[in-house]
């Protein structure tokens, strides 16, 4: 059923100060980008992140892997690297 | 599907195999997931409005601050595991949204009232803890990569919830007179309800899996051991008292009263006179669900629909 409030997946992924690498740090819903911006900073909170940024997971495109969330994204006719 | 057996997936486990999506997992081990995720998600939603309707008793604005950040917390761990169980193929639509009240798998505490500020810290100090003793123990052995990483965020802020109870049940306890006298009141019934929180005792428990396919480390006997080394001495420290204490000649904490036995949540009230009960009783009383279920669930979804009918 269609809500009106229907969300998408966005993969979060942050970085805790220069140098260090940009980390997978977890998953949020949201009905659009705008909004995966706000629901990321304020549920992804636990440390002073010195960079993040959400992806849509539509937009991840598996490189040598065929199961897990981005899965459906391997473009068709294509197998390993 | 998947591509091993159960007893060749559990063989992997042993040797600290780590599964990173459902298509790894046979049907044991997703049911077996799937349970102990709905626990966690639902427990964690439910303390949302249960400290909420408590946070109204915060004496000051810092408080109110603090009170409605560890809520805040509270909310976004739930999310995250209700996003988990999306994963697994589970409707975070109808688990949140979709379901009767008392269908929720939190525990019974979290279908009581809190009524002032003492209770809502001494919940911190002993649900929360609770939470880590459980969380932690999943944390450090789950054979989920997902949800191992997703505990990283969940212990730290629990432990930030555990130092706010703990200071402010030192702050209550020194204070004396009817601030101890409140706070002794709130551990007397908060107490057993963590106890009891924990589960059946070993001896009683069917096997369920969730030890073979390492989705936890610790029995329901030894996490509630985990709790009552760190709780009971704390209580002693503050001068509280509570039913239980460390006996040195079997290594162990020991409780005083007859466990478990029945509760009367009006008087918020542990009925130890009435003698030991049937694990068989507590399950009735915890499917019956408390005197706050029916408002918390709703307080937590309430406008929903309204809201979504004005976006259609």
């Amino acid at each position: 059923m269609r809500t009106g409030l229907d969300e998408g997946v966005y993969e979060v992924f942050a970085r805790k100060s220069r140098g260090e690498p940009l980390r997978h740090i977890g998953y949020i819903d949201a009905p659009g980008d705008e909004l995966a911006r706000v629901y990321a900073w304020k549920t992804y909170d636990e440390e002073n992140w010195f960079e993040m940024c959400v992806v849509p997971r539509g937009a991840v495109i598996p490189v040598n892997r065929v199961e897990g969330p981005w899965a459906k994204n391997v473009p068709e006719g294509t197998s390993g690297p | 599907m998947t591509p091993y057996t159960e007893d060749e997936l559990k063989k992997k486990i042993r040797g600290g195999y780590i599964l990173e999506s459902p298509e790894e997992m046979t049907p044991g081990y997703r049911k077996a997931l799937i349970v102990q995720l709905t626990v966690q998600a639902d427990t964690e939603l439910m303390s949302a409005p249960a400290y909420w309707f408590a946070a109204r008793h915060a004496p000051s604005t810092n408080t109110q601050v603090s009170a409605h950040a560890i809520i805040q917390d509270e909310l976004a761990h739930a999310n995250i595991a209700y996003r988990l169980l999306e994963d697994l193929g589970v409707s975070k639509e109808h688990l949140v949204y979709g379901r009767e009240p008392h269908e929720f798998k939190h525990p019974y505490g979290f279908d009581q009232p809190l009524d002032n500020w003492a209770e809502l810290v001494v919940a911190n100090g002993f649900f929360d803890r609770a939470g880590i003793c459980l969380l932690g123990d999943v944390h450090r052995n789950t054979s989920y990569g997902p949800l191992k990483r997703a505990l990283v965020k969940v212990d730290m802020e629990e432990t930030f919830h555990l130092r706010h109870g703990e200071v402010w049940m030192r702050r209550l306890a020194r204070a004396g007179g009817a601030a101890t006298e409140l706070l002794q009141r709130c551990v007397d019934w908060m107490f057993p309800m963590t106890i009891e929180w924990f589960g059946l005792p070993d001896d009683l428990k069917h096997h369920s899996g969730q030890l073979d396919y390492k989705l936890k480390g610790l029995t329901n006997d030894e996490l509630r051991q985990v709790w009552m080394s760190s709780t009971v001495p704390l209580c002693e420290r503050l001068g509280l008292s509570v039913p239980a204490h460390y006996d040195e000649e079997d290594d162990e904490y020991v409780l005083e009263y007859p466990f478990p036995c029945e509760y009367d949540p009006e008087a918020k009230r542990w009925l130890f006179d009435d003698g030991e009960i049937t694990w068989g009783a507590v399950f009735e009383r915890w499917k019956g669900r408390g005197p706050m279920n029916e408002i918390y669930v709703d307080s937590v979804r309430r406008s929903r629909a309204s809201v979504a009918s004005w976006l259609n």
